[in-house]
């Protein structure tokens, strides 16, 4: 099979048709979120399974992070994904992701999401609006940033190589 | 591992089965990304608008890419004055409009062995096999980043990247949104104004439409006087991005116009345009994208030669581009370049008008050995109207020793193929020839061996060391006639060897601070082979600083304070000689809001006039002047 059949027919099939599916960013948006879980440790008292809520409405976005939870192992815990339209409806949330679309939401989120809950954002001042972790895009490649004092306060403890590999750690003063 | 495999194939499998049987790749649900680490997902190019996306991945190469904040903070009012930002790389202004920029030597006011695109479109001229930098007008507000490679990179990018790519890479619609607006001037450069306007067509259509025009004053000669190259231009495009989920279509088009001062005769004039195309698709693990442009540019100098030259590309890649694991790279592309001069009594082209083709194939495959060790194995075939097939392979290796440092090592040959000076060049145009191209120059090539270590301790401090030896064959010679009367032909009768070392380190002992420390070394030797009758010693080839040292700070005195500033140090170059010299430049920049700044600019502050480059086609040395530069900036 030389290489211009596959390229010819690659390119007969990108021009086929479409299906939305999740881009690759997404899915390695996703993948960092589920990630994240490996390397955060909750306080005792919280429940074994853990339930990843997305505050979100891309819907790709959602399928990607669906995905990642089915296709990896998190250690030791079962996950499971839940769409939520509210930052009313937290109960239960071990993560809490807030997407782009609905980053409005955060002041609720500050409001009703406390102890217990690892927060995560996508968005420029995420870090000074309740959330724990921060997804960046720097260049061509995702980043993450994370504020100690807000993991702290949420009773969340980091591991040390997530504090290593973030691009910018918000210290905790105390 | 087993499991890892047996996971790749899958990956691999999946598309390339709905690929080979023309079945929509969509309509599957795509294939998830397997299980990666924190620090394999930080490695992924995720960025869809990136024309090139995996090339410049953390590759076993000598690759750096300057930020548009480090572009933002040089003060930089052109494109050349940005390149002095890249790492290892000379960079001379020779007069006004011309200079001089390549790594790794062969330095002249023709230098032809890097390889240089803006947004993936080429840019070098296949008149000389180099760039009319004064013609290379762009929004540079807008630039995303420029991706530097130095060494060879032929396999990936194509002929003419002997020692160096320069990728210049401009931000996408989406990203350059609202109105924005620059405003400069100085004693030198005289005044200048960018503008963009940013807008949606609908929830997935972005536009950006952009004038810039700025001019500048002429040089200097030895004796102070004005060396009458002063130049202005102006540029005007536009570029609509159409960005799904999975697919990203883009259509970019700009017009240019200039003119440059020459003594004692009219003005030098250029103008032209180019319309470009790109469409990239994800299909889940896979990425696919074609890109196609038309270009025109037409340059007229008087009394000496007028060159119009339409160019049409096309070219497609297929890639995985996940990094650390098998990643591969496919592709083709085709360029055609027809021209029509006019020559005059002191030089032309025979024929005056030529037509070429250039066509390549290309794959690169990455393959994880284990212990963090990935190899690299790529070969570009590439068949050209001068000389045929051209055989570009490249052989690399990396070696992630641990968390913070890498090491890595590569083998490649690239080759610049002729040009139309190497080929048709006659001079005088009329009467007798003294000097001519020949209808055998070949192409001239190099062996590159290469090697690195790449280092970052903490986040605050890391260091990239790269050596290289270098071996070129069939280097252009000017070979004196057998028989008086009879004119000199250019030949391949050099051969060449080099070897350099380039050493970049970033400290940042406080958030604030920022220091960038560069040094590169290089030993370049041309000798004739045997049989050669060119009795030049090489001086029309190469005229390179054995010792190049840069210090670049970048300061955050308060949150709306920044001081910034570069000096520089070039050793003296041999041939004609000129001797070493330090530079400085110093930016001060308030910002009044996070889109608003002002900023006043004080570049080669340390001499009244210097200059920066010499050659032996040229009588006069040009100097400049000590200059001033104020900008106001709001939005970019």
């Amino acid at each position: 099979m030389s290489w211009l059949t596959v390229f010819t027919a690659a390119t007969l099939s990108v021009w086929a048709g479409q299906a939305p599916a999740p881009s690759l960013e997404q899915q390695v948006r996703a993948a960092f979120i589920v990630n994240f879980v490996d390397y955060t440790t909750w306080p005792a008292n919280a429940p074994r399974d853990l339930v990843l809520c997305m505050l979100i409405g891309d819907a790709q976005l959602l399928d990607a992070a669906t995905a990642a939870v089915s296709s990896g192992s998190t250690g030791r815990r079962q996950l499971s994904v839940r769409r939520l339209t509210s930052a009313a409806d937290v109960t239960g949330c071990a993560v809490l992701f807030v997407g782009k679309d609905r980053k409005d939401q955060w002041p609720a989120v500050r409001n009703q999401a406390g102890a217990g809950i690892l927060t995560i954002g996508e968005d420029e001042g995420v870090l000074d609006q309740g959330g724990v972790i921060n997804l960046l895009q720097v260049g061509t490649r995702i980043r993450f940033e994370i504020n100690l004092r807000e993991a702290n306060r949420r009773g969340i403890r980091l591991s040390a190589k997530l504090l290593r590999l973030a691009t910018r750690v918000v210290q905790d003063e105390n | 591992m087993a499991c890892d495999r047996g996971l790749h194939a899958l990956l691999i499998a999946a598309p390339l089965a709905a690929v080979l049987s023309a079945t929509p790749v969509s309509a599957q649900s795509p294939a998830p990304l397997p299980k990666l680490s924190l620090e394999e997902l930080m490695d992924i190019d995720v960025s869809i608008t990136a024309r090139e996306p995996s090339r410049i991945a953390d590759a076993a190469a000598a690759v750096t890419v300057i930020t548009r904040q480090e572009i933002r903070r040089s003060g930089a009012t052109n494109l050349p004055e940005a390149l002095r930002l890249a790492h290892g790389f000379f960079v001379g202004r020779f007069n006004n409009g011309t200079w001089v920029i390549s790594p790794r030597g062969f330095n002249i006011n023709t230098a032809n062995k890097v390889l240089v695109m803006i947004d993936g479109r080429t840019v070098y001229t296949p008149l000389y096999g180099g760039v009319f930098w004064d013609a290379q007008l762009l929004s540079l507000e807008d630039i995303d980043r420029i991706e530097v490679v130095r060494g060879p990179a032929a396999t990936l990018w194509g002929s003419n990247a002997v020692n160096g790519v320069i990728n210049v890479v401009t931000r996408s619609a989406p990203d350059s949104q609202g109105l924005a607006l620059s405003l400069w001037g100085g004693n030198e450069e005289r005044a200048g104004v960018s503008a963009r306007y940013g807008g949606q067509l609908s929830d997935t259509t972005s536009y950006r439409m952009f004038v810039r025009a700025s001019g500048r004053d002429d040089a200097r000669l030895a004796s102070k006087a004005g060396s009458g190259d002063d130049w202005k231009g102006g540029t005007s495009g536009f570029r609509v991005d159409r960005t799904r989920a999975t697919e990203q279509a883009s259509l970019a088009g700009a017009l240019y116009q200039a003119r440059e001062g020459l003594q004692g005769r009219e003005d030098i004039q250029m103008g032209g345009g180019h319309l470009q195309g790109v469409y990239r698709r994800d299909l889940g693990a896979w990425r696919f994208q074609t890109a196609a442009y038309y270009d025109r540019t037409r340059r007229m100098v008087p009394l000496q030669i007028t060159e119009t030259r339409h160019s049409m590309d096309v070219d497609g890649q297929l890639s995985r581009p996940i990094a650390q694991r098998h990643s591969l790279i496919v592709g083709g592309g085709y360029r055609h370049s027809t021209d029509q001069t006019v020559g005059t009594a002191v030089v032309a082209f025979d024929p005056a008008d030529r037509s070429t083709n250039l066509s390549n194939v290309f794959g690169s495959f990455d393959v994880a050995l284990g212990h963090g060790v990935v190899a690299t194995t790529g070969l570009k075939a590439e068949h050209n109207s001068y000389t045929g097939w051209e055989w570009q392979p490249t052989v690399r290796a990396r070696w992630k020793a641990t968390d913070t440092q890498t090491l890595w090592a590569a083998t490649s040959r690239a080759v610049r193929i002729p040009t139309r000076f190497d080929r048709d060049l006659r001079i005088p145009g009329t009467g007798p020839v003294v000097l001519r191209g020949d209808e055998g120059f070949a192409s001239e090539n190099v062996w590159a061996y290469e090697g690195g270590y790449r280092a970052r301790p903490t986040s605050r401090f890391s260091v990239d060391v790269t050596a290289f030896r270098n071996r070129y064959d069939d280097l252009r010679s000017q070979e004196l006639p057998g028989a008086p009367g009879q004119p000199v032909i250019l030949g391949n009768g050099y051969e060449g060897r080099s070897a350099g070392v380039e050493v970049l380190s970033n400290l940042q002992p406080s958030d604030a601070v920022r220091f960038v420390v560069g040094y590169s070394w290089l030993d370049l030797d041309l000798e004739p082979v045997p049989g050669s009758r060119d009795r030049t010693g090489g001086i029309f080839e190469a005229n390179d600083p054995t010792h190049q040292f840069q210090l670049r700070w970048y300061g955050d005195l308060t949150r709306r304070l920044e001081l910034d500033g570069a000096v520089r140090y070039v050793s003296e170059l041999p041939q004609p000689t000129l001797k070493a010299y330090t530079e400085m430049s110093v930016r001060v920049g308030w910002r009044f809001t996070p889109t608003l700044d002002l900023s006043i600019l004080g570049r080669d502050l340390l001499h009244d006039q210097h200059p920066e480059f010499s050659s032996p086609t040229s009588a006069q040395l040009i100097y400049f002047e000590r200059s001033v530069v104020i900008r106001l900036t709001r939005g970019f």
